[in-house]
């Protein structure tokens, strides 16, 4: 297809626009985390850094819980990020595959879980895990997230399944695969892109999480990173340099996760199968 | 010794019935081919053969085992898609010994078959391949050797090459009868090309809503179809059919009067004399029984509509009045061009009778 140049320069003027309104604010804050305090506050803001040091950085993993609050950060999404997904794609691949009652009721309704602000559950939850013994533990905010996660994603997942066509399914059931090597085998490979979206989608629902984090947990040890790092960069005075040095390392994982799997978005992996 | 034997199957889908009572034997090492309009239930007919599809009622037998309920994979069978349905993610190799990893053959086995299997079909060279880096017809090759290496009792195809271009469908029909005659196994063929039916068929089902209309050897039902409906089916062009008064019958044949061929007196054999006489029944010639050389019998004056030259023949699509179309097979029609009038002749012996219900007389 061949566009007229003015349609070209709108989509590369749109292109740049979208870019530089994600983009930017990433930049401020990386470039800005190695910048000294008077240039991070001086009255003309700088777009490229007229100075360097790594202080933020030291203060940051040396001076403060930060590397605590990373690694219970990590452990929360990681564990959510796999139980989601170990639970998600047996139910979407069982709410595709068998029938039984009440199905399609079920589906649709598994979407009503987010008709509830997380606010109203709040209490009630607290109350709950408080009587198990789960308040201020980490396992308490997997649950949390997981149950958070689980709907989506398995009606996401259970759409990539949807998209696989039906022979190939059945030329496995021919091939005398059970039900079970049918998933491993061939479904959960023909859905990487889905299964690849679910994850990091889990991942960042859970690494973003404030509302539970900083309810359910009590003890500063166990906090995550959201809300550990909230209470250091000051209550009264706000330490630019530590903040933005901070946001800029919690950036990391999940730009690491996408460059990761990211590339299992690219689908077209079923292409060759039919036709 | 029958391999394949179905027993008045039934099949609905909800309320509606799509398979009514369907009854047939193969022979093993037969190869059988289904045929019939689109939604005639084929498709449906072959996946109940598979176990893809649960049988509503009646019976299916393979190599003498009642295999009505029994899984797929324990039937004896292997089905090749019209979508080839290969596995996108794993390399020919991988599609083509899947099947005997499932049923727990060794690594060394399994290979050995795959490339036996390969060999066969000129897949060496792919074998480490994915799919998508394989042409329509490697593809379709590879299904047909994930079938060969399951070793089974009865091939089931449903339009295996109607994905493909017409030069590579007539390579891959070929090596379906190459394949069928190496391989000595029962095959079960569904396709819409009248040339696959008749050329690969031992024996040909011709389907009718859910019903078997006729089952028969191809030049069988070409020649000595039962009813109006086998007998428009098969062969291409289509016959033509015109209603006719009996006016006298003998010994073999009725006399008839054709109106809308302006034709009376003409002797139009029967294969059995009903015992009372007809009022009207249906007429039927085939395009390639009209000639234009003058012989014998009748002849009818047409003018010519539209002329499709395929090189070797010519079909002249024909009126004879308003209402009345014919269609002529011809050999030789260089020059003759829309609105040409001319005459077309009909050999007798070759037009074919039907009672009002559509039987053959
Ligand atoms: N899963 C299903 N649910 C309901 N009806 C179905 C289902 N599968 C097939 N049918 C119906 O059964 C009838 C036969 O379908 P089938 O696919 O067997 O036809 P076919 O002869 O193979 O047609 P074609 O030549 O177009 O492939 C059709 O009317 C179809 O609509
Ligand atoms: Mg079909």
């Amino acid at each position: 297809m061949r566009r007229s140049l003015s349609l070209n320069a709108l989509l590369g003027a749109s292109l740049a626009f979208f870019t530089a309104l994600i983009g930017l604010p990433f930049w401020w804050v990386v470039s800005g985390s190695i910048k000294l305090p008077q240039e991070i506050i001086s009255r003309l803001p700088t777009m490229f850094p007229q100075s360097f040091t790594p202080q933020h950085y030291q203060k940051l993993f040396q001076a403060s819980d930060y590397p605590v609050y990373l690694i219970n950060s990590l452990i929360v999404a990681t564990s959510t990020t796999l139980v989601t997904l170990v639970l998600a794609i047996p139910a979407a691949y069982a709410f595709f595959r068998l029938t039984f009652p009440a199905r399609g009721v079920l589906y649709r309704s598994i979407l009503l879980a987010y008709a509830f602000p997380s606010i109203v559950v709040l209490i009630p939850l607290f109350g709950l895990f408080a009587k198990v013994g789960l308040v201020d533990r980490l396992p308490s905010l997997i649950i949390v997230n997981v149950a958070f996660a689980l709907p989506f994603s398995i009606w996401m997942l259970r759409s990539f399944l949807a998209g696989v066509p039906k022979e190939i399914e059945e030329a496995a059931v021919i091939d005398g695969a059970s039900t079970l090597k049918i998933l491993r085998r061939i479904m959960i490979p023909l859905i990487a892109p889905g299964i690849a979206a679910v994850g990091i989608y889990a991942f960042v629902t859970a690494w973003t999480e404030y509302v539970f984090a900083s309810v359910l947990i009590l003890s500063d040890a166990k906090r995550t990173l959201p809300v550990g790092f909230s209470g250091i960069i000051g209550q009264y005075q706000i330490d630019w340099g530590l903040l933005l040095a901070g946001a800029t390392v919690a950036i990391v994982p999940v730009v690491a996760l996408f460059a990761l799997i990211g590339r299992g978005f690219v689908s077209g992996l079923t292409e060759g199968a039919v036709k | 010794m029958a391999e394949l034997v179905l027993t008045d199957l039934h099949k609905s889908f909800g309320a509606t019935e799509v398979i009514r009572g369907v009854s047939l034997e193969a022979s093993s090492g037969e190869f059988i081919v289904f045929v019939g309009p689109s939604g005639c239930g084929k498709s449906t007919l072959l996946r109940m053969i598979a176990g893809l599809e649960e049988t509503t009622a009646g019976k299916i037998s393979i190599d003498d085992r009642d295999v009505t309920k029994v899984d797929p994979a324990k039937r004896g069978i292997a089905m090749v898609f019209q979508t080839y349905a290969l596995y996108p993610h794993m390399s020919v190799a991988e599609n083509m010994g899947f099947g005997l990893e499932m049923s727990g053959m060794g690594k060394a086995e399994r290979m050995a078959k795959v490339r036996q299997a390969a060999a066969s079909l000129h897949l060496t060279d792919y074998l480490d391949r994915k799919p998508k880096q394989l042409s329509g017809g490697q593809r379709q090759r590879v299904a047909i050797g994930r079938a060969i290496v399951r070793d089974p009792k009865v091939f089931l195809f449903d339009e295996p090459l109607s994905n493909l271009d017409a030069e590579l469908r007539v390579k891959m029909r070929l090596e379906i009868a190459r394949l069928h005659k190496d391989l000595g196994a029962t095959m079960v063929y569904v396709t819409h090309d009248q040339v696959e039916a008749m050329t690969l068929a031992d024996k040909i089902v011709v389907l009718r809503d859910g019903l078997v209309e006729q089952i028969g050897r191809p030049l069988e039902l070409y020649e000595n179809p039962d009813n109006v409906f086998v007998a428009g089916f098969i062969g291409s062009p289509r016959m033509n059919f015109f209603p006719a008064t009996v006016t006298g019958r003998q010994e073999n044949h009725f006399v008839v009067d054709i109106p809308a061929l302006r034709l009376s007196g003409v002797p139009v054999r029967a294969r059995a004399m009903p015992e009372d006489r007809p009022e009207t029944i249906t007429i039927g010639i085939r395009p390639e029984h009209l000639s234009e050389a003058a012989g014998s019998g009748f002849s009818v004056r047409v003018v010519c509509q539209a002329m499709e030259r395929l090189g070797s023949v010519s079909y002249l699509h024909a009126s004879l009045t308003e209402e009345t179309q014919i269609t002529a097979e011809l050999r030789d029609a260089r020059d003759v061009q829309p609105g040409d009038a001319f005459e077309l002749f009909i050999e007798p012996s070759r037009i074919f009778a039907f009672d009002a219900a559509g039987a053959r007389l």
